[in-house]
């Protein structure tokens, strides 16, 4: 859990500092941080917030940015799906994509549904207060802290390496090549939307370029 | 700046699109669960959505320098000439791109994270040391 906690603290640590200046205040910006934990939709939330945008269109683009977890929730499915709802809520709304990516690699190996399950939970529960730690050192330290972009970029870098030994997987180049693409090209479009269309057709492509190769 | 209760009531909304979409099809009924291809392509949804939020940072000079030429190719005229072996130095000074493709080709071939991030670290500490002033 180093890498995917360094990669979460950093990026914590500079959504807490973004949430400050963009004029939230400090118990608006922890309460943001404690309930919504998804840090790609509070940086694409912020500016329509200061902006004084309809609360629904803001509302709407947290669904928009947050529409890949439900993509990627449909890989759990395998595992939880006979858990009770009390269980199933919980584990999925802490499950970030690096606990997601852990556990594909490798918290499934030599483990029974039972042990899955603390992992996967483990894995979330650690990841969430790291981020909350680094997220509170962020809105408190907004002012001093010495966040720069480079820092920004070390995080990216950081959860860039937790999926990196995923290219192995047939297909996942084309994939990765097609999304990187295309999420660049639509980086204008309205939040949220263009990531998600990167993600979709790379995957779709992924898939294609797969089941090309079987026999 | 959208502010008082409208902005706690904002902070819960997108708290629930959260717990919603993390759990989609967690609570999605056992007839609507993905197969076959379908569950091919969710397999690779999570690592390409981490490649789509890096790509525009790492990207962002060599889009630059595709755009530029590739409106001087069609010939649309521009109101300043644009500097294009200028940009492609540019390009090279941008540790961004290199200093990604090192994490993902070490940790393709090695398969640890740790290894990958240390190198890509290194490679974007030593090409900012190298050229200053630059990202």
């Amino acid at each position: 859990m180093f890498i995917p906690s360094l990669g979460i603290g950093l990026w914590g640590c500079v959504t807490g500092v973004a949430m400050v200046q963009s004029g939230l205040s400090v118990a608006q910006a922890i309460t943001m941080s404690l309930i919504v934990y998804a840090g790609s939709a509070q940086l694409a939330a912020l500016p329509l917030i200061v902006a004084g945008a309809p609360l629904v269109s803001v509302i709407l683009t947290a669904l928009l940015v947050n529409m890949r977890f439900a993509l990627a929730s449909a890989l759990l499915v395998q595992d939880f799906r006979s858990l009770p709802l009390r269980r199933r809520i919980p584990l999925g709304t802490l499950t970030v994509e690096s606990a997601l990516a852990a556990f594909l690699d490798q918290g499934r190996e030599g483990r029974d549904a039972a042990g899955r399950e603390h992992y996967l939970l483990g894995a979330g529960v650690t990841l969430w207060l790291v981020w909350q730690v680094a997220s509170i050192v962020g809105i408190l330290g907004a002012g001093v802290l010495p966040i720069s972009d480079a820092w920004s970029w070390i995080a990216q870098m950081a959860i860039l390496a937790l999926i990196a030994p995923m290219l192995r997987a047939r297909g996942s180049i084309l994939g990765l090549c097609t999304a990187a693409a295309l999420a660049a090209m639509t980086v204008h479009w309205p939040v949220g939307l263009g990531l998600l269309t990167a993600t979709v057709l790379g995957a779709l492509v992924a898939m294609l370029r797969q089941l090309g190769h079987r026999p | 700046m959208i502010e008082g209760p409208e902005l706690w009531l904002v902070i819960v909304g997108m708290g629930v699109t959260t717990i919603v979409t993390r759990s989609a099809f967690l609570l999605l009924p056992k007839s609507w669960q993905p197969r076959g291809r379908v569950a091919i392509a969710l397999g690779f949804v999570p690592m390409l959505a981490i490649v789509g939020i890096v790509a525009p940072a790492a990207l962002h000079a060599a889009g630059l320098l595709i755009a530029a030429l590739w409106n001087e190719l069609i010939g649309v005229q521009q109101a300043a000439p644009v500097p294009i072996l200028g940009m492609s130095l540019e390009i090279l000074a941008d540790a961004r791109l290199p200093s990604a493709l090192v994490v993902l080709a070490v940790g393709a071939w090695r398969r640890n994270p740790l290894q990958a991030l240390i190198a890509g670290v290194g490679v974007f500490l030593l090409l900012r040391m190298a050229m200053p002033g630059v990202f």
